[in-house]
């Protein structure tokens, strides 16, 4: 199938001097993508920039074959965003501002607008609290609203800059849910700190680190391709420098109170150390790690 | 602890842009001010006076300052969402409202302590003849006694409605309802800033001036008579009202505070929203989500989005409480200032509520412009201070749309309140009961004062585009605005250069808004393309503004299109600059402004001063033929003069001038040869053929041409408008020889114009050079024409409707004519012809002024001579710079003053009945006999018509009722002295009409009590016998010999006084005993205060003469006084000394006692001239 959306080469760095992207490419088709990366990263900037809400210093953005910098407006009558972090105008009900939204978004329809808005509404189970002012909402219950007014209209591209922050995992669920249903026929793009809701929806994904993509496929290939190299021991707090220092350290961490740490290794590499199946934060985290640390060799693929 | 937020606190306010921004506006603000036109003539620029009155100015412009930086600091962690931080950490309840408090004060304090700097500075560059010595006092007591309270309190009640709503527009309300509370303060106390409150007179009263939370009141009030000289030296002791003012207000604030400090939330504030409606927790079949097609092109996509972003954004301004209060506000203010603007004119006019008058006086409407300022600043980065940009910015929506929606819902804003003015001047009309409701012209106030504030809107909307930083913005646009306003005063004259500036023409029930409405359209039409412009350029800014930097839109935006917006910038530019170009065309060389007028006058002088003396014949008689067309604003005159050489030399040259308002004219000289012409001056010499020997005669032809373009500003002596047109006719005929009046007087101007001081020529000319008269005028059949000398006949010919006027006798060259469409009131008076013509419907006065013109002709008649015509006629006319003028045998008076004053008010003193009679009194004094020209050439004219006035009032109503009337002309005698800054000169040489007209009056009533009427009378008598025509004009002195002549020595010496020096009374009285004795009679023992001032002396001293002044006794208190009062007691008493006391026996008791009690000897203090007795006494 042909790529909807191509990143070619796209570079922006801010006035005070951050390289937010630097030589960012990348292919997506229909259905979810997922962002991975650390805080800083820059996935927040290219969502922006996707979203044509800031212009990138250089590089080009085609989706459906048109470059949305020539053309912005063509991608925004198509585009349906979720920022990661937004306010609404005051004493504004979730209701009157859905309509207003879907006016912006073009929806001139009014039953079909108002069918929408409910349909949305009880989608992200805001249906009771309609009548109610947003600025009023607490912390989920607005995320929940953003997502719905990223629904509104007929979005071909949608984006969603950390959607589920905030979200009890019932919501979570439901999001998910709608998610999948939505993206076997539009790009849905989606950062996130969590790793699992990558591996659980995207068939595809890319991680980014320091404005560059350092990783990008399919979860399960990536996965797959780690099989037999990940390691992990028990061990006491004091050690885990002497560790980092001698082995490809991926990560620490403390599973029912005991610290494991993670290594990765074509073979044991140490007594003790016993091999553990590969997940999706094992890829992400030695990912960083080759991205970041100064080990080369480490390269797995 | 403190000690560091507090430093925290000053970093954070000094960093503000906007404090940096308003700093440097107040700097310059003081330096502007301090430079215009304060301290004219011999008051210093740097006056305690003038740096007080700069001082009170700049802070109530503090009020802005206060507002913004109070919405923008103390509110800041509310904006930032820092509150949950803040009120987390240790910081405590009193440490949190001191350190804010103090730190809002210091530092608008700090921005008005620059404001001084600037006032300071300011005067530096001026001329040093035109400063006083410098104290550094005179900075700081204005600065202590009024910016430091009235920013106290500001910034406390700013600073209270921050602290418990915490919200940023309930402070822009108190903002405003604070500079509502000034305007309330000043409409109470009568401040000389509002329109025509000068010519009110009012005493100085407590309530007024406590009442004044600025203490402004105060301020003019109290230094309201100050003479030049106390200006230049003292300051304004804060002391007696003042301080009582100052310690109140104080108190009030503390006592905000306080409870504020009480009461306000030291938590999270509750985001308080509309209740919400519980929704029954229904759970319908879950509707399934589909996506749904959408359509993002085309008109109905925009206008959707345009209609729905409008409506979110007038919401938002209206479902707010405070902006409801202050509506409700906006209306109380607005009745009040009508209630004292229409209801008190000058002499206490009371007006008819016409709803012309009503909506003349509601269409400028300032105030909302800082509505305007803080909304637009709102709505514009409304967006971005909710966080929501990144959820609008991401549709299509074109920024355009949004752009457009925001300013049509500062244009719903607009209308609100338009229409808030509206239902308060309808709703005024009703409670007044007067008139039918004129609803279209009401809606024309959407037109002449919603259009402007648009269009200002969209200025203000486009200078806030440029900011991110909305507070800087509107410090910006309050600055911009300012300067556009008071534009005029900076030296933006034309209403070209002013932003959405028009002529504000004067509403009439004769000719509507007359002749500038024309242009008025035009202007707005200039500016409202122009404003198009600057909404697209607001757009794109805003746009640029909302993504980044310029560089990236600009690349976005590459290919060029010949789209809406190209065709909109390109139809906008040339609309603009056609009416530019039309506008100085139809101007032709006239000087559209004042500036241009005054070099053109310096010129003129420069030019032609030199052959002043070459020897010119005089006109004797003059034939007209007028053609005039109102609805063209056109007229022409074919007129002949026959000219006499009354010199003894031979005349060689004639030398012609015609107005720059005369648009052609021809000059037929037989025998003659044009030797010199200067269009620029409308001069032409011509060089006779053979000498015009003395004595002997010879005929000048003319033919001219007027045609009135709009744009020139309107004349009321040369109006030509569709009904009323009014024109002084002999100012715009051809003139010979220098004119004497085109030169500039004001000392100051000559000197910017490079002339030397005036120096008058020399009066030598005594004769009287009275004309004979004949004139055709012609107007549109429907329309009647009033002018000078008797009609002989009427006729309609060619569809145009004829009037014949010939003078009866010889008259001077004067001969103005009126055409309306006029109903006529006729009557016979011993012979007399008496038309009064006026506007059909207004005719509630006409009785009136009928009797007042029958009394003012009896007495005239009786007491100075025969009444030389055979009719006497008052016609209306719309506009006239006074009240009315005198033609002979013509009396012009406007439609306002005459015949819309409301005379039901019986208390009121009718000074419809006054201003007639004066008219009347004309007849004589000035028609009769002429005063020849020179200095106090006035006396013989204004004050003896005033005179006349006095004397028809006291016949008709009584000299207690007269009593209102000279004791309004002796406030209105210091009001006017205290607001010219020159030293006054002694009547018998004044050329300043508040000595010859409110003075000299006073003065000639003071001399007929001292001698009589019948002696003064026959002394006027003698005057026209010896000055009348045909014999030589005459001159004060004239008129001072006959009045001392036949006098005793002490009558002699005051009257002397009176003419030739300047003092003025400080007249009381007090009762010190009241003794009854037998037989029902009361014995009273009073003290007597006589004070005189500007005699060089504090009091009165061996060698100043005594005074007589009438000392009298009343059985009722004064306020109760009306015509048919009559004194119990009533003696003059020649007063040498300081202190008298007199005991007076009368036989009945006594209410009050009084000095002066009618009130004629001028006295800055009338109140203490009377004693009330109380009844235990
Ligand atoms: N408006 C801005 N101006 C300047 N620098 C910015 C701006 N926005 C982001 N940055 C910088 O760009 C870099 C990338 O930020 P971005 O928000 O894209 O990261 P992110 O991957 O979304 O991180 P997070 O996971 O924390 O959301 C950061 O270093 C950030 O400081
Ligand atoms: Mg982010």
């Amino acid at each position: 199938m042909m790529h909807r959306l191509q990143i070619r080469d796209l570079s922006k760095r801010y006035s005070n001097g951050v390289q937010a992207l630097s030589q960012v490419s990348l292919d997506i088709s229909n259905g979810l993508f997922g962002l991975l990366g650390p805080n800083g990263a820059g996935k927040s900037s290219l969502m922006r920039t996707l979203a044509t809400l800031q212009t990138a210093d250089s590089g080009q953005v085609q989706f459906d074959g048109i470059d949305i910098f020539k053309d912005p407006y063509q991608l925004r009558c198509q585009l349906g965003y979720l920022p990661q972090d937004f306010g609404v105008y005051p004493r504004l009900s979730a209701q009157e501002l859905l309509h207003h939204l879907a006016v912006l978004k073009g929806i001139d329809n009014k039953a079909a607008r108002q069918e929408q808005v409910a349909a949305l509404l009880q989608q992200t189970n805001l249906y009771n609290v309609r009548r109610q002012a947003v600025s009023t909402f607490s912390g989920g219950m607005r995320q929940r609203f953003g997502i719905a007014q990223a629904l509104l209209g007929n979005p071909q591209l949608i984006i969603v800059d950390e959607p589920t922050a905030g979200l009890d995992p019932l919501e979570r669920n439901r999001f998910h849910d709608l998610l999948c249903q939505i993206g076997e026929q539009v790009v849905v793009i989606l950062s996130t700190h969590i790793v699992e809701d990558v591996h659980d929806l995207c068939p595809n994904m890319a991680i980014l680190a320091g404005g560059r993509v350092i990783l990008q496929g399919k979860p399960a290939v990536l996965t797959e391709k780690l099989a037999g190299k990940v390691w992990q021991k028990a061990i006491a707090r004091q050690e885990v420098a002497r560790y980092q220092d001698k082995l490809p350290v991926i990560s620490t961490r403390i599973t029912g109170g005991q610290l494991q740490v993670l290594v990765l290794s074509d073979s044991q590499p140490e007594t003790g150390f016993t091999q553990c199946p590969p997940d999706l934060s094992a890829v992400y985290f030695s990912a960083l790690t080759g991205a970041t640390g100064t080990k080369k060799e480490v390269t797995v693929w | 602890m403190v000690k560091h937020l507090m430093l925290f606190e000053s970093r954070y306010h000094l960093r503000q842009l906007t404090f940096m921004i308003a700093g440097a506006l107040f700097l310059g603000l003081g330096m502007l001010i301090a430079q215009g036109n304060f301290g004219s003539g011999e008051l210093h620029k740097n006056a305690p006076y003038v740096i007080s009155y700069i001082t009170c100015m700049i802070s109530l412009a503090g009020i802005f300052v206060s507002t913004l930086l109070c919405a923008q600091v103390v509110l800041r962690d509310t904006t930032y969402d820092m509150n949950a931080l803040l009120f987390s950490t240790t910081l405590r309840r009193l440490p949190y409202f001191i350190v804010r408090l103090t730190g809002l004060f210091v530092v608008v304090l700090l921005v008005l302590a620059l404001g001084s700097a600037g006032i300071w500075l300011g005067t530096m560059s001026a001329d040093t003849a035109s400063l006083g010595p410098f104290r550094l006092r005179y900075f700081i007591q204005p600065l202590l006694v009024f910016s430091v309270p009235n920013v106290l309190l500001c910034c406390s009640i700013l600073f209270s409605v921050a602290l418990l709503t915490r919200q940023v527009r309930a402070v822009y309300m108190a903002g405003v309802g604070l500079f509502i509370l000034y305007f309330l303060g000043s409409i109470l106390g009568n401040s000389p800033l509002m329109a025509n409150s000068s010519l009110k007179t009012q005493e100085n009263q407590l309530w007024p001036q406590l009442l004044d939370p600025f203490a402004i009141t105060s301020f003019f009030g109290l230094t309201r008579h100050w003479t030049v000289d106390e200006r230049n030296q003292q300051l304004l002791p804060l002391a007696g009202a003042l301080l009582l003012n100052r310690l109140t207000w104080l108190a009030l604030a503390g006592g905000l505070l306080w409870l504020t400090y009480r009461r306000f939330a030291f938590r999270l504030p509750v985001a308080t929203s509309r209740r919400t409606r519980p929704t029954t927790p229904d759970s319908p079949i879950p509707l399934p989500y589909h996506r749904v097609s959408v359509q993002t092109t085309g008109r109905g996509y925009s206008w959707r989005a345009f209609a729905s972003q409008w409506r979110l954004e007038t919401n938002s301004i209206f479902r707010h409480i405070p902006f409801l209060v202050l509506l409700a506000l906006w209306a109380f203010l607005t009745a009040v200032d009508l209630k004292e603007t229409i209801l008190h004119g000058p002499y206490n006019i009371r007006f008819y509520t016409a709803s012309g008058y009503i909506v003349e006086y509601l269409r400028p409407m300032r105030p909302a412009l800082l509505l305007v300022v803080f909304y637009a600043g709102e709505l514009i980065h409304r967006e971005r201070a909710t966080r929501m940009h990144e959820l609008i910015f991401a549709t299509r929506v074109p920024d355009t749309v949004l752009w457009c929606a925001k300013t049509a819902a500062l244009a719903s804003l607009i209308a609100s309140l338009v229409t808030v003015n509206i239902l308060t001047g309808i709703g005024f009309q009703l409670a007044q009961g007067f008139h039918p409701i004129e609803w279209n012209l009401y809606c024309s106030l959407f037109l002449y004062s919603g259009w402007p504030l648009l269009l200002y809107a969209i200025l203000i909307g486009f200078l806030q585009s440029l900011f991110n930083n909305k507070y800087a913005g509107m410090l910006l646009s309050l600055a911009v605005v300012g300067v556009f306003l008071f534009g005029n005063r900076l030296g933006l004259h034309s209403y070209l250069v002013r932003y959405a500036a028009t002529p504000l023409p004067d509403y009439a029930y004769m000719s509507g808004w007359g002749h500038e409405e024309k242009a008025l359209y035009y202007y707005l039409l200039y500016w409202t393309a122009i404003a198009g412009l600057l909404l697209l350029a607001g757009a794109a800014c805003w746009k640029t503004r909302n993504k980044g930097s310029f560089r990236s839109t600009f690349r976005q935006q590459q290919r060029p299109r010949f789209t809406w917006k190209f065709i909109m910038t390109a139809l906008c530019l040339s609309t603009c600059l056609a009416i530019a170009i039309f506008v100085r065309y139809s101007a032709g060389h006239q000087p559209l402004v004042r500036e241009a007028l005054y070099s053109w006058q310096a010129s003129y002088e420069k030019t032609y001063r030199s052959r002043v003396s070459l020897p010119q014949p005089s006109i004797t008689h003059v034939q007209l033929a007028t053609d005039l067309y109102p609805g063209q604003r056109r007229y022409t005159v074919r007129g002949q003069y026959r000219l006499r050489n009354e010199s003894s030399q031979p005349v060689t040259t004639v030398w012609l001038g015609n107005d720059a308002a005369v648009t052609s004219i021809r000059y037929t000289i037989p025998n003659a040869r044009l030797a010199e012409q200067d269009d620029r001056f409308g001069q032409s010499i011509y060089q006779l053929g053979q000498p015009l020997q003395p004595g002997d005669s010879m005929t000048l032809s003319f033919t001219q041409e007027v045609i009135q373009s709009p744009f020139v500003p309107f004349n009321s002596e040369h109006a030509i408008v569709d009904n009323g047109s009014y024109v002084e006719l002999e100012k715009y005929l051809p003139y010979l020889g220098y004119q004497e009046q085109y030169e500039l007087e004001d000392a100051p101007l000559r000197k910017k114009q490079g002339l030397p001081p005036q120096t008058k020529l020399p009066a030598t000319d005594s004769a009287y050079h009275f004309v004979t008269m004949d004139h055709v005028i012609s107007t549109v059949p429907d329309q009647q024409v009033v002018s000078v000398g008797a009609l002989q006949r009427d006729w309609t010919q060619n569809g145009r409707h004829y009037f014949h006027y010939q003078s009866e006798r010889p008259i001077a060259f004067k001969f103005a004519f009126s055409s309306a469409r006029y109903a006529l009131h006729r009557e016979n008076h011993d012979g007399v012809q008496l038309n009064i013509l006026y506007q059909p419907g207004l005719d509630y006065n006409i009785p009136l002024i009928a009797q007042a013109m029958t009394d003012a002709l009896d007495y005239g008649s009786k007491q100075w001579g025969a009444y030389p015509f055979q009719q006497l006629t008052l016609a209306a006319i719309p506009h006239y710079p006074g009240a009315a003028t005198a033609y002979p045998g013509v009396l012009f008076s406007t439609e306002r003053i005459s015949f819309m004053s409301n005379l039901h008010d019986s208390t009121r003193f009718n000074s419809v009945y006054a201003v007639t009679a004066h008219e009347v009194a004309h007849q004589w004094w000035a028609n009769v006999l002429s005063p020849m020209d020179g200095p106090g050439r006035a006396v013989l004219t204004e004050s003896l018509a005033k005179f006349g006035e006095y004397m028809a009032v006291e016949k008709r109503f009584g000299a207690h009722y007269l009593r209102r009337l000279l004791q309004a002309d002796n406030n209105l005698y210091f009001a006017l002295r205290g607001m010219d800054h020159e030293q006054e000169q002694p009547l018998y040489q004044t050329d300043k009409p508040y000595v010859y007209y409110q003075k000299g009056g006073m003065v000639m009533y003071g001399i007929k009590e001292m001698l009589g009427e019948d002696t003064v009378n026959a002394a006027l008598r003698a005057l026209i016998a010896q000055h009348g025509y045909p014999a030589s004009k005459g001159r004060p002195d004239d008129l001072l010999q006959l009045l001392v002549a036949g006098t005793n020595q002490q009558q002699a010496a005051q009257i002397q006084e009176w003419f030739t020096g300047t003092a003025t009374y400080d007249n009381a009285v007090r009762a010190v005993r009241c003794d009854s004795l037998t037989g029902g009679r009361f014995r009273l023992t009073i003290e007597v205060q006589h004070g005189k001032k500007g005699t060089g002396k504090s009091a009165p001293s061996a060698d100043t003469p005594p005074d007589l002044v009438p000392i009298a006794l009343y059985a009722a208190p004064h306020i109760t006084w009306d015509g048919s009062t009559q004194p119990l007691y009533r003696q003059h008493y020649w007063l040498s000394r300081s202190q008298h006391t007199l005991v007076i026996e009368v036989d009945r008791r006594p209410a009050v006692v009084a000095i002066d009690p009618l009130g004629y000897l001028p006295d800055e203090d009338l109140s203490n001239n009377y004693y009330l007795l109380s009844d235990t006494e």
